[in-house]
């Protein structure tokens, strides 16, 4: 086929595009996947017995809003990323920032613990579990993702992969709160942000397979 | 060049909004500009380049939700078409160093001549008679969509949607031809 041919053939096959399909179609995604996570909490993990008393309390919903804060970040990293000749930095330091006051707040707590209270803090009640929840509530948010950005255009799958796996990460973390019990920065900034770097890495690797175009 | 950028970012924005004719511009401005680039930076056969240009030129129609209004079109172009060079050498294990260019060289090189697309006509063999039917409907024998519907006894809307599935089917069986 001449290249003449192909173009009045792409060009019978014109349609209007909103300015907007791009974040829209990531946002459907997310709510997709935010859904298939709410469920997979609610069914297998079950809320926490004291769900109602707890988010009286006030680190129920800081734990939220930092993981909402990186779901943030998460979301624009992955809509620049998914198109090409376009940075994703502001979205990276915006991640970089919120990580680093969560970290700040957790070491601060941590300084000055005895050494009993500090393994209390790090082991909570269920640091054995934690991470490894939080990246299976979020798997199947990041699959639902990266089939969205592969109809995009990411020219850097590795990053792009990284950036849906650590949106999903942090969306799948927020769920997860309902869930898990444990109130302390350490905690939280230890194994929350290890779930969500995970499901980043996991991200990553599938996107250098799916994100091809 | 400003004006190459805002003459094409214009025809982009016309396209994106359903205008037929000034996408057909813009595709065809832009073969002209993929083939001196590729041309550029390819030691092979024409037809590998021509492979290239029809490759990105799918890409580049396919994709347009990709495309960031406030952002330049020739940045946009020139990451796909560089994407889709990189990719090629990937897929035939050709090992090269990326690119050491940038926009500017896209924008400056010299136009070259156009020539026939094999992936394509492979590509285009490999599909389900029904898409091959319609495709070559609208490319070879002219027909309009709602022409080319009739024929196969649906609707224009229907037709389009059909002629639209069938260039992704293309777009999927050009990369994988080689792989």
């Amino acid at each position: 086929m001449r290249t003449p041919e192909l173009i009045e053939l792409l060009a019978a096959d014109t349609r209007s595009v909103s300015p907007a399909a791009a974040p829209r179609r990531l946002a459907l995604a997310a709510l997709a996947g935010a859904g298939v996570a709410l469920a997979l909490v609610i069914v297998w993990l079950q809320p926490r017995p004291d769900l109602a008393r707890a988010a009286s309390g006030g680190f129920f919903w800081i734990k939220a809003a930092y993981t909402a804060a990186l779901a943030t970040a998460g979301f624009l990293a992955t809509e620049r990323l998914g198109r090409p000749g376009v940075s994703a930095r502001s979205a990276a330091l915006m991640a970089l920032a919120v990580l680093a006051l969560f970290e700040t707040m957790a070491i601060l707590q941590f300084a000055p613990m005895t050494d009993a209270a500090r393994l209390g803090a790090i082991q909570g009640v269920s640091w054995t579990v934690c991470s490894r929840h939080i990246v299976m509530v979020a798997a199947p948010m990041t699959l639902i993702c990266l089939l969205v950005l592969r109809r995009l255009a990411p020219t850097r799958p590795m990053a792009a992969g990284f950036a849906a796996g650590a949106f999903s990460g942090a969306v799948g973390a927020t769920v997860y709160g309902l869930h898990c019990p444990e109130a302390t920065f350490v905690f939280v900034g230890l194994w929350y942000t290890l779930g969500v770097l995970v499901s980043g890495l996991i991200g990553a690797v599938l996107g250098r397979f799916m994100l091809r175009w | 060049m400003d004006d190459f950028e805002a003459r094409l970012k214009s025809l982009m924005l016309s396209g994106l909004d359903g205008d037929a004719s000034a996408h057909r511009q813009l595709l065809t401005l832009l073969s002209e500009r993929l083939r001196a680039y590729f041309s550029q930076r390819m030691s092979s056969t024409r037809d590998d380049v021509e492979d290239l240009v029809q490759e990105t030129l799918l890409a580049v129609h396919l994709r347009g939700a990709s495309y960031d209004r406030a952002q330049p079109f020739t940045a946009w172009a020139y990451a796909i078409a560089r994407y889709k060079l990189i990719d090629y050498w990937r897929r035939r294990r050709i090992r090269v160093a990326t690119p050491l260019d940038d926009v500017e060289d896209f924008l400056s090189a010299e136009p070259a001549r156009s020539d026939e697309g094999l992936d394509i006509t492979r590509a285009l063999g490999s599909l389900p008679a029904r898409q091959r039917g319609l495709i070559e409907d609208v490319k070879i024998r002219g027909f309009s969509l709602s022409e080319a519907g009739a024929r196969a006894g649906v609707s224009e809307g229907a037709a389009k949607v059909a002629l639209h599935r069938a260039l992704r089917m293309l777009a999927g069986r050009m990369r994988r031809a080689d792989a």
